[in-house]
């Protein structure tokens, strides 16, 4: 009963499949699967509601899946063969909704192996283009590599005399591999951008977060918590900070959301660390203000990033690009994705009066109580989170002014050409945002459903404590809307007695001439911040200056490739293979060479035997 | 409560006139008579009595952008205790609410400036971007500071709530900590030596730059958001400094007004001393006050000045 709604959508998925040479008929049957999985999901979770944090896990899914399929129908058309979009699409859904609910390690890992093959599917749906081979294979790569290490965290959990911290360890990487912790989210700047739109929501919005389910499911149960609160604390800062000076500094839109992704993972491992120290130090404010930082920002992110990366599906359905630098004015010619966009944008940067400011607002709180309690250690803590925070929060205000600045507003700068948005494309990014405007309000009220889920007995008034809170954030949203109103009337009153209402082109400060090359591109606006942090970022610039009195040419191009890849994994790889090459060479096809081989090997080993 | 509404009610009226004084401090080191007191309400009016001219650039943002401002300022100042008297909408974390109200301020602006294709307002939008994430993180390690003397997270209890000895424990963060938050207030108001609001040479601005295109009411709110801006970090600068629990309302009111017209004459006396910085030496300033505060913070927890 409780895995209907992952059963329909894996039918759902076959029959696609089956239909894949009628293309319509694949479209109907997918959507509907995914509709149909949905509903069956919510009504499951209504009526018999699975217990502890699965049910949290599964919300993104719940939200994302029915958008994302919506959203599908006019981003794959001309795209490929919708048998097999809507197949794996359905089958990657059932698997995420089935994860939550698997609580045996042997199939939770059969499934996670098959999310991520079908997931991988989906990332090389659109195959013949040249420039996905590569992240498609990284993302492969990653999915293989955090598998085998979860395999090898099975195998090791029979054996005893293991060194514990190496167990779980291992267990940290092969489930953060998913989750895009630092180091290891190489992955998501590659293969979020080569992803249709709708794909990437659904992997940034709820892919990533079943990483830090494993985690807390499998790993952590039997760990010190105060080790675990460390462990994620430090990692969460990494990577929130890391990801977003790496967003701002990116061209491509889809790079900027995926470094996005890696900075929110970071801020909800934050939350989760923030809890876990909590529960070591039995301080009841922190737990409480953690498990709701991490809930909401949660389904924050997956509303809002789900919003963005439908948005820049619609933007490269329209322009054909990625590339903000070229991009510019589509806010007149898009109006509904430039403005949902613009929301979503501005509630991710945890700004008020959106719901990205709510899951905030908490992980502050949950610091804050850290730092007034008086323990050295929680206020080290606290301090570090709420800093951390606080400067994320700067970084990420920067890199969504750019990406907005850079896509919807001033002037269309290289792309001129731009088609009308679709509502297929629009309405889904509507339902989210109208979703994330409810999560604002409703917050005061789900916030003790929330605590009741993970059932931690004991939380009473710190419970009504957040309540209030919640209230009163809710409340200054409303009343920001509220002025706003007022103040918008107050001006339209104005404006009518003034009667002198006039367009003209942007003042230029008396040049005749204003063009949109003189514009400001996306580039240029993070410049400064991009030098600022440049010993972090290591830019790649190719400068060919101007020569002579006359110079004829002159060009300058900058762009700022993954600092783990390339001064981590690329060493790492190139030493592999280094190494491959060497021993290659007794692979030389010769029978005789590898009998010789097993020779030899077996004489060392009974030497060794005779010797030990 | 209803000290505080009077309070608030002279707040709203007096914002615009501490341009006034620093103005006039400025004249009198120039050894000119300067602008009036009252000149920005005279503008303000003159400004609302006006219509407004909207580029063709421009869309929806453009002409949200100064309303969302002001909104998100004065909600913003709704948290203070002005006067030193308890807001009565204050909660726990009012102070993360106000800090991130700021920040909802200046994204709007800033979209609104990008908003009009102008290559002087991407400038401006720019270099602002740049000095926001110094300045944030210096009034986060501020708020934190308070949070630790206080063991609250509400802005009037942060202030207010630290008891009177604070200077006697603590005096040597308590310095440091004045001295970070005159610096965010130099760059949160936009006066020298980050930015200087005179000049009109579009290249050296930023907070003038991103409002270039801006005319009529628009201009009207930005100018009393200015204002705005300028009396709430007087104001926390204030409470951060004076110790006022024994103090009558009515002292508190006087304190309180008085110390906002006094940094509005410490920024005019800034301003006559010193130039503009370059501006490759303004993140090194605001570095610099970021470091200061955090040695405030790192003093305040060494030297067991904690409650």
């Amino acid at each position: 009963m409780i895995f209907s709604s992952a059963g329909i959508a894996a039918a759902a998925g076959v029959l696609s499949l089956l239909c894949c040479r009628r293309g319509g008929l694949a479209g109907v049957v997918g959507l509907a699967g995914t509709i149909l999985s949905v509903t069956a999901g919510i009504v499951t979770l209504c009526t018999s509601p699975p217990n502890g944090v699965s049910l949290l896990f599964m919300l993104p899914t719940l939200i994302l899946a029915p958008m994302a399929a919506i959203h599908s129908r006019a981003y794959i058309k001309g795209h490929g063969n919708p048998g097999i979009y809507w197949g794996f699409f359905n089958l990657t859904v059932a698997t995420m909704l089935a994860l939550p609910l698997i609580k045996e390690f042997l199939p939770f890992l059969i499934v996670w192996e098959l999310m991520g093959i079908f997931s991988f599917v989906l990332v090389m749906f659109n195959y013949k283009a040249d420039e996905l081979k590569r992240p498609a294979w990284i993302y492969l790569l990653a999915c293989e590599a955090g598998g085998l290490l979860l395999m090898l965290f099975y195998a090791l959990s029979f054996k005893s005399g293991v060194s514990q911290e190496l167990f779980y360890a291992i267990g940290m990487a092969g489930f953060g591999l998913k989750a895009g912790f630092p180091l290891l989210h190489i992955w998501l700047p590659e293969a979020h951008p080569a992803a249709p739109a709708p794909v990437s929501a659904i992997m940034s919005g709820a892919m990533i977060n079943l990483g830090l389910m494993g985690i807390l499911v499998f790993v952590f149960p039997g760990v010190d918590p105060a080790l675990c609160g460390w462990t994620l604390l430090i990692l969460g800062c990494i990577g929130s900070l890391g990801g977003i000076v790496f967003a701002f500094a990116q061209d491509n839109l889809k790079r900027v959301l995926a470094y996005s992704s890696i900075e929110n993972i970071g801020i909800i491992s934050m939350a989760v660390g923030c809890t876990f120290l909590g529960g070591a130090f039995n301080n009841n404010t922190m737990i409480v203000f953690g498990i709701l930082g991490s809930v909401f920002h949660i389904i924050n992110h997956a509303l809002l990033k789900g919003t963005l990366f439908l948005g820049a599906g619609q933007v490269f359905c329209a322009t054909g690009t990625l590339s903000i630098d070229k991009m510019g004015g589509l806010m007149k010619r898009t109006p509904v994705t430039g403005s949902c966009f613009t929301a979503a944008a501005v509630g991710l940067s945890g700004l008020p009066p959106f719901n990205g400011f709510i899951g905030e607002l908490m992980i502050y709180l949950a610091a804050f109580s850290g730092i007034c309690s008086g323990i050295v250690q929680l206020r080290f803590a606290g301090i570090a989170a709420a800093l951390v925070l606080s400067l994320t929060g700067a970084c990420a205000v920067v890199a969504f002014s750019k990406a907005i600045g850079g896509t919807f507003l001033g002037e269309p700068r290289k792309i001129t050409e731009c088609q009308k948005e679709s509502p297929w494309m629009y309405v889904p990014m509507l339902c989210l945002l109208l979703l994330s405007v409810i999560a604002v309000f409703s917050a005061p009220f789900t916030a003790p459903a929330i605590i009741k889920l993970v059932k931690t007995p004991g939380l009473d008034t710190a419970v009504a404590g957040a309540e209030k809170i919640l209230f009163y954030a809710a409340s200054f949203s409303a009343l920001f809307y509220i002025l706003c109103t007022l103040i918008l009337l107050c001006r339209r009153f104005l404006l009518v007695r003034g009667a002198e209402n006039e367009s003209g082109p942007t003042w230029d400060c008396g040049y005749a001439k204003p063009s949109a090359r003189m514009e400001y591109t996306g580039s240029a606006i993070i410049q400064n911040l991009a030098d600022l942090f440049n010993s972090f970022l290591q830019i790649r610039r190719k400068v060919d200056e101007p020569q002579g009195l006359f110079p004829s040419k002159a060009s300058f191009e900058w762009e700022s490739p993954d600092g783990s890849e390339r001064f981590f994994w690329a060493p790492v790889f190139k030493f592999a293979a280094g190494v491959s090459d060497k021993v290659h060479k007794f692979q030389s096809g010769y029978l005789h060479v590898y009998v010789l081989i097993m020779t030899v090997a077996l004489i060392a080993m009974v030497i060794w035997a005779i010797v030990s | 409560m209803m000290y505080w509404l009077l309070n608030l009610v002279l707040a709203l009226l007096l914002a615009p006139v501490l341009f006034g004084v620093i103005n006039k401090v400025k004249a009198f080191f120039a050894g000119r008579k300067g602008p009036r007191l009252m000149q920005t309400w005279y503008d303000i009016f003159k400004l609302l009595r006006k219509g407004s001219v909207y580029s063709t650039s421009s869309t929806w943002i453009f002409k949200f952008a100064p309303v969302g401002t002001l909104a998100a300022l004065f909600i913003a100042m709704l948290f203070l205790p002005l006067g030193f008297c308890s807001s009565p909408l204050g909660f726990q974390g009012d102070a993360l609410l106000f800090l991130y109200m700021l920040g909802l301020g200046r994204i709007l602006t800033v979209l609104g400036a990008l908003d009009t294709a102008s290559s002087f307002e991407g400038m401006g939008a720019a270099r602002e971007l740049q000095f926001s994430v110094v300045s944030e993180g210096t009034m986060l390690l501020l708020l934190i500071f308070l949070a630790i003397q206080s063991s609250s997270c509400e802005l009037n209890t942060m202030l207010c709530g630290r008891g009177n000895s604070f200077w006697m424990s603590a005096a040597p963060s308590m310095l440091l900590s004045a001295v970070a938050l005159y610096v965010v207030l130099l760059t949160e108001c936009c006066r020298v030596p980050v930015d200087d609001p005179e000049t009109h040479l579009e290249l050296t601005m930023i907070h003038e730059a991103m409002i270039l295109d801006n005319s009529g009411p628009d201009l009207a709110f930005i100018h009393y958001g200015a204002g705005l801006k300028l009396w709430i970090f007087s104001a926390i600068l204030t409470a951060l400094v004076v110790p006022a629990d024994l103090l009558s309302p009515w002292s508190a009111l006087l304190v309180m007004t008085s110390g906002c017209f006094l940094t509005a004459v410490f920024v005019g006396i800034t301003e006559s001393m010193m130039a503009r910085y370059r501006f490759l030496k303004v993140p090194q300033m605001l570095m610099g006050g970021f470091c200061v505060e955090f040695a405030a913070l790192a003093l305040l927890l060494i030297s067991g000045g904690v409650k």
